[in-house]
């Protein structure tokens, strides 16, 4: 039940931090889940502080060094926006958010802010190795946005702090990305497994940077540091990608509880998506999965 | 915990009293008398409480109402001039697009909203603004004629 809750509409983040100050005070950007988990009780609130006064917090701005996004963005202004024409694996998995009318009014903050190990925006957020701006009474704060997601439903954001943009580094000329998407229906479905895969020319001796991310697969989206480094230290060869993405496979353990895929599933989609985004890049190869 | 809004309806300016937890979708049916947009799952996955807020389609079951004071709403009575359907409302009732008629005000909203941004949209972008929408009658066969039938008639 939608029920017993205030609603307050800040006109400066500086209003809104005192809100937000409140016990039992709740960030409101585009409701879309929000409003859901409210009405399944799933969350309890007693003022709902709406973000969407804050002017400063909207729209996607070229800033010296990268991309600034505000956090109070339209998931469906990422998917179009030409600023981010670089950054493909963040359109693609923007693209793929809930339907038009949901990314309509589904903001990016949002998006990472709830915390979900399957949020379609945060792979590519996070192969591109984008910071989070936290704003609070004592001033601002840039963190990466890795750190900041610490578990299913859990990012490190404080009583009285508000997430006020995302910072993208400036994408690499000839870096490009991949989003990949598994789902039970091709339509309104969440991610059962999602993918960011980034890969780059390092410029010496056809040594490549390679960058991924999972969803739906671990508590929170995970970067694969690991492989990444076996990946980007000698020459990649189709071989030793094999070896690193057994080395993920093995090392990966789904939640066995997952509603929407097997632990054996996840890894078998892994293991192809991996290869199918690396070899399409790497090799041009079009065909393989 | 009740909030003086105001907003516009179909070009009609109201301002009323809402508690905070009225959503929208409610507001519009239960407040205003507007019962066009239907309420289905309530949890913003089916569509059938699809509304335009300036300019875009939206989900009004997932939207509080107090959020969108100042805003301007278009709801599917909002469509048709008087008893002039628009080509596409006429499009729907030329190709049988609606058989129960549940799902059709949102998904006429949905097309609509995409209508009014282009005149001429792809393929792709129908599936778009249609793949939230479910319909359990049509099997959307009826629905996609309807919108060839108003894209073969826009202007190329």
């Amino acid at each position: 039940m939608l029920d017993g809750f205030d609603y307050v509409k800040p006109n400066s983040l500086t209003e809104a931090l005192k809100d937000l100050n409140e016990e039992g005070a709740l960030a409101l950007a585009g409701g879309t889940d929000v409003l859901v988990n409210l009405r399944e009780e799933k969350i309890k609130v007693k003022k709902l502080v709406d973000l969407k006064g804050l002017k400063e917090l909207k729209g996607i701005k070229k800033i010296p060094g990268g991309v600034l996004i505000g956090a109070l963005t339209p998931v469906e202004e990422i998917v179009r926006s030409p600023l981010l024409k670089g950054y493909r694996a963040l359109q693609e998995g923007a693209s793929r958010l809930g339907c038009l009318e949901i990314r309509w009014r589904a903001t990016i903050g949002g998006n990472i802010c709830n915390g979900s190990p399957s949020a379609d925006t945060v792979p590519g957020l996070l192969i591109y190795d984008a910071e989070v701006i936290i704003y609070s009474k004592e001033g601002e704060k840039k963190i990466n946005l890795e750190d900041f997601l610490t578990g299913p439903g859990k990012v490190k954001i404080n009583q009285g702090e508000v997430l006020t943009a995302i910072i993208l580094p400036e994408a690499a000329p000839l870096g490009d990305s991949r989003y990949y998407r598994i789902s039970r229906v091709k339509g309104m479905d969440l991610s059962s497994i999602n993918i960011g895969i980034y890969a780059a020319p390092q410029g010496v001796n056809g040594m490549t940077w390679i960058k991924i991310a999972l969803g739906a697969v671990l508590p929170k989206v995970t970067r694969m540091h690991e492989a990444e480094e076996f990946m980007n230290k000698e020459l990649l060869t189709k071989i030793r990608l094999e070896e690193a993405i057994n080395n993920i496979v093995t090392k990966i353990s789904p939640r066995v509880g997952s509603l929407r895929a097997t632990p054996a599933y996840k890894k078998v989609m892994v293991e192809k998506l991996i290869k199918k985004g690396i070899l399409e890049m790497l090799w041009g190869d079009k065909n393989e999965s | 915990m009740s909030h003086k809004i105001q907003l516009k309806i179909n070009g009609i300016h109201y301002c009323e009293e809402v508690d905070s937890d009225l959503t929208l979708l409610r507001f519009i049916r239960e407040k205003i008398g507007l019962t066009g947009t239907k309420c289905g799952c309530e949890n913003g996955e089916c569509g059938a409480c699809t509304v335009i807020i300036d300019g875009h389609a939206v989900r009004s079951c997932i939207i509080l109402a107090v959020e969108v004071s100042g805003s301007e709403i278009i709801t599917v009575e909002g469509l048709a001039s008087g008893e002039k359907l628009t080509p596409l409302q006429q499009a729907f009732i030329d190709e049988g697009a609606a058989q129960c008629g549940f799902c059709t005000p949102g998904i006429l909203m949905g097309l609509q909203a995409l209508l009014n941004e282009k005149e001429n949209p792809g393929d792709d972008e129908v599936k778009q603004a249609l793949g939230g929408h479910l319909c359990r009658c049509t099997g959307y066969n009826s629905i996609s004629r309807a919108i060839d039938t108003v894209l073969s008639k826009s202007p190329k």
